[in-house]
């Protein structure tokens, strides 16, 4: 990915091999080797260091421009910082989810960042895998909640209604009253009921009078 | 101007341009790698043309990556992979003898498998884990590789369990369709947010491949799961069908949508078999919107599709209704285009088909399954022999290094006098039957232990490798079936 000049490595150049070049050559790394001894700092061509703060910003800043490869790097920059923070294990599964799906600007129309579904489900793959760690990294219900409603989410985005009514299932079963549980579930199973028509009160009143509500 | 540079320059481009020099590289190209295959002749010399352009249609339309052949959609504007595509593409390079493509396909195919076991390309195409099994089974089977199939068994098993957890969950919500896959949104070709009856026969199919894979592997409790979720699975469909309101076999459980994967019920799921009179019921209304036998449409009624009505050709085969088999391939091979390549849809009038360009990679796939089926098919428990009913084939067919799930084998179709027809074939394990042509009904056999059944078919038992009969015309005459009762070019 390409973020900018400030933030990325020179690359490497090409000398000429005539003896003008390697003069200078010699001459350059005998300079760094006497500024290496001498423990002179060498200049850093990475990545700018910034405060996490800096970077969630820039994080936030990303998705409201909805610059899915953007989120993505500076949700990696994060994650290289705070590899088993359950928010930011979050945050980069939504990346990952967000730069396989979500489409940018490209020359003539608008298209994802991938090229084929296999370069998608990769991502989809990944992004799975970080939000079930962030589940398991989470500190407290809140967190944790957070991680598997994403993951529910992740499942609908797939078209995966089974799974995703599993993830709001297991939510609803260990948090009573969770409401964004609540509502999707009771949603998704209207819709597994009657996917034409779903009518949620039809499904509530049915469910009532088999006893299962 | 060479598209990637060479060191040579001047004169010696316009050498390595050489216009014969390039057809000549060409042509030793293809013909070399058309024989690393499976050799087709038949007396239709169009036949035999759309049979190597097929081929390389499937050949071309595959991209390198990680070191596995990647089946795209054609090398066209659909440079994407579809599970509903590859599995076929797949299956058609298996049994015309590219077996190391055809497993280094499933290979990258198994790169869609999900945490959760489900396997898909595209959004809410919930079809996909079956169709990955089946294609799994194909390529493993054709010709019979234990150690290979070994290999899949985890994503196999995978697979095996989410299909197992989302019919138990619509089981356990006590949904008016039980025991199925969930409702899905593909948002292409059955075009419609429902419970499809194609997921649900993939599905079948699919537990039924893992048996087979199990069973080939030599995995016996992960064979008896499949097949326990497999004979559970169908009889759900089973009851499913009985409750709808369709008289064949409707595209949904709502009965709402287009008709796709409903029409693999017959083939190559064989969800119901082929004398089920839902699947005749099925055809006729298929082929009815289009005026007969042929090739179908998807919708709108003003165009065709080269491949959608393929697997109802298919079942007509196995329903011993060859015509409308025949018809079938002749609709496609007509509104092929001049390099015999077919396009996806295109106009019934004009066969314009704008965008869209042609070869399609699984209309490709669909003329090498059929013609294949058509001279040796081994879909059943038998060997099956010129099921075409094609009584010109009989004049003298062969068919070389035709890998089936018997063995790979060679077959020979041929007429030693005008009232004697002759079949030769590699001996397999299991018994055999032949299908005279149409138009002509068996007089006696000449091979002792052939047994002629129904003045349609010889029987011949296990390992016996060629039959010889005597055939007269038949009594009725059979109308040869128009290419879909469609204009031909």
């Amino acid at each position: 990915m390409n973020h900018g000049s400030k933030f990325r490595r020179r690359g490497p150049r090409s000398w000429a091999l005539s003896g003008a070049g390697l003069l200078v050559v010699a001459l350059a790394i005998l300079a760094l080797l006497q500024r290496s001894n001498h423990r002179v700092p060498i200049p850093v061509a990475g990545p700018v260091v910034l405060s996490t703060q800096a970077l969630m910003e820039n994080l936030e800043e990303s998705d409201r421009r909805r610059d899915w490869e953007g989120s993505l790097y500076w949700a990696e920059r994060i994650g290289a910082v705070r590899p088993r923070d359950s928010g930011v294990l979050l945050s980069r599964g939504s990346a990952w989810s967000n730069y396989g799906i979500g489409q940018r600007q490209a020359r003539a129309i608008p298209r994802p960042a991938v090229r084929t579904s296999l370069e998608r489900t990769a991502c989809q793959i990944r992004a799975f895998g970080l939000v079930d760690s962030a589940a398991i990294f989470a500190r407290n219900y809140d967190e944790w909640i957070g991680a598997v409603q994403q993951l529910g989410r992740l499942q609908e985005v797939q078209g995966l209604p089974g799974d995703a009514l599993l993830a709001f299932e297991l939510i609803r079963r260990r948090v009573r009253g969770e409401p964004v549980a609540l509502l999707r579930t009771h949603w998704l199973r209207a819709m597994l009921h009657d996917p034409v028509h779903p009518d949620t009160s039809e499904w509530d009143r049915r469910m009532r009078g088999l006893g299962l509500q | 101007m060479p598209i990637y540079p060479i060191p040579a320059s001047g004169r010696g481009i316009e050498r390595r341009a050489g216009h014969d020099a390039v057809v000549g590289e060409a042509r030793a190209y293809w013909r070399q790698r058309l024989e690393e295959g499976a050799r087709l002749a038949t007396p239709d010399s169009l036949v035999n043309a759309a049979w190597r352009a097929a081929l390389v249609t499937l050949l071309v339309s595959h991209e390198r990556d990680r070191g596995e052949w990647v089946p795209i959609g054609n090398p066209l504007q659909y440079r994407d992979v579809w599970l509903r595509d590859a599995a076929r593409v797949v299956r058609a390079l298996a049994v015309a003898g590219y077996t190391d493509m055809a497993r280094s396909g499933i290979l990258t195919l198994r790169r869609f498998q999900l945490p959760t076991g489900v396997l898909l390309s595209q959004r809410g195409q919930l079809d996909g884990t079956g169709q990955w099994l089946w294609a799994a089974e194909q390529a493993a089977a054709l010709p019979p590789d234990p150690r290979w199939a070994g290999g899949l068994l985890p994503t196999v098993r995978a697979a095996l369990e989410w299909i197992e957890v989302q019919r138990s969950l619509l089981r356990q919500l006590k949904t008016s369709f039980p025991a199925l896959l969930p409702y899905a949104d593909p948002r292409d070709n059955e075009f419609v947010r429902a419970q499809l009856v194609g997921n649900d026969a993939w599905g079948i199919a699919g537990c039924r491949a893992a048996a087979s894979l199990a069973r080939l592997a030599g995995h016996d409790s992960l064979r008896r799961a499949a097949d326990s979720a497999a004979t559970d699975y169908r009889a759900a469909f089973l009851a499913a069908l009985v409750r709808s309101t369709s008289p064949d076999v409707p595209p949904s459980w709502q009965a709402v949508g287009r008709d796709w994967g409903n029409l693999a019920v017959g083939y190559p799921t064989r969800v119901l078999p082929a004398d089920d009179p839902r699947l005749a019921l099925l055809a006729g209304r298929v082929w009815g919107r289009t005026g007969g036998p042929g090739l179908a449409s998807h919708a709108p009624l003003d165009t065709l599709h080269s491949y959608v009505g393929a697997d109802l050709a298919q079942w007509a085969l196995l329903a011993d209704r060859p015509a409308e088999a025949r018809g079938y391939l002749a609709g496609m091979i007509a509104s092929s285009s001049s390099t015999l390549g077919q396009a996806e849809v295109f106009h019934r009038e004009t066969r314009s088909f704008g965008n869209n360009l042609p070869p399609h990679a699984t209309a490709a796939a669909a003329l090498v399954d059929l013609v294949r089926n058509m001279i040796v098919s081994d879909t059943r428990d038998t060997l099956e022999l010129a099921l075409a009913g094609d009584p010109v084939w009989w004049r003298g067919t062969r068919f070389e290094r035709a890998v089936t799930r018997f063995g790979v084998i060679n077959v020979t179709l041929e007429s030693p006098a005008g009232d004697r027809r002759r079949a030769r074939w590699g001996a397999v394990a299991v018994p055999t039957r032949v299908r005279v042509g149409d138009g002509e009904r068996i007089l006696d056999a000449l091979t002792p232990g052939a047994r002629v059944v129904d003045g349609r078919w010889i029987d011949c038992p296990p390992r016996v490798r060629e039959v010889e009969f005597r055939v007269a015309r038949a009594l009725t005459a059979i109308t040869p079936v128009q290419p879909g009762g469609h204009r031909t070019r």
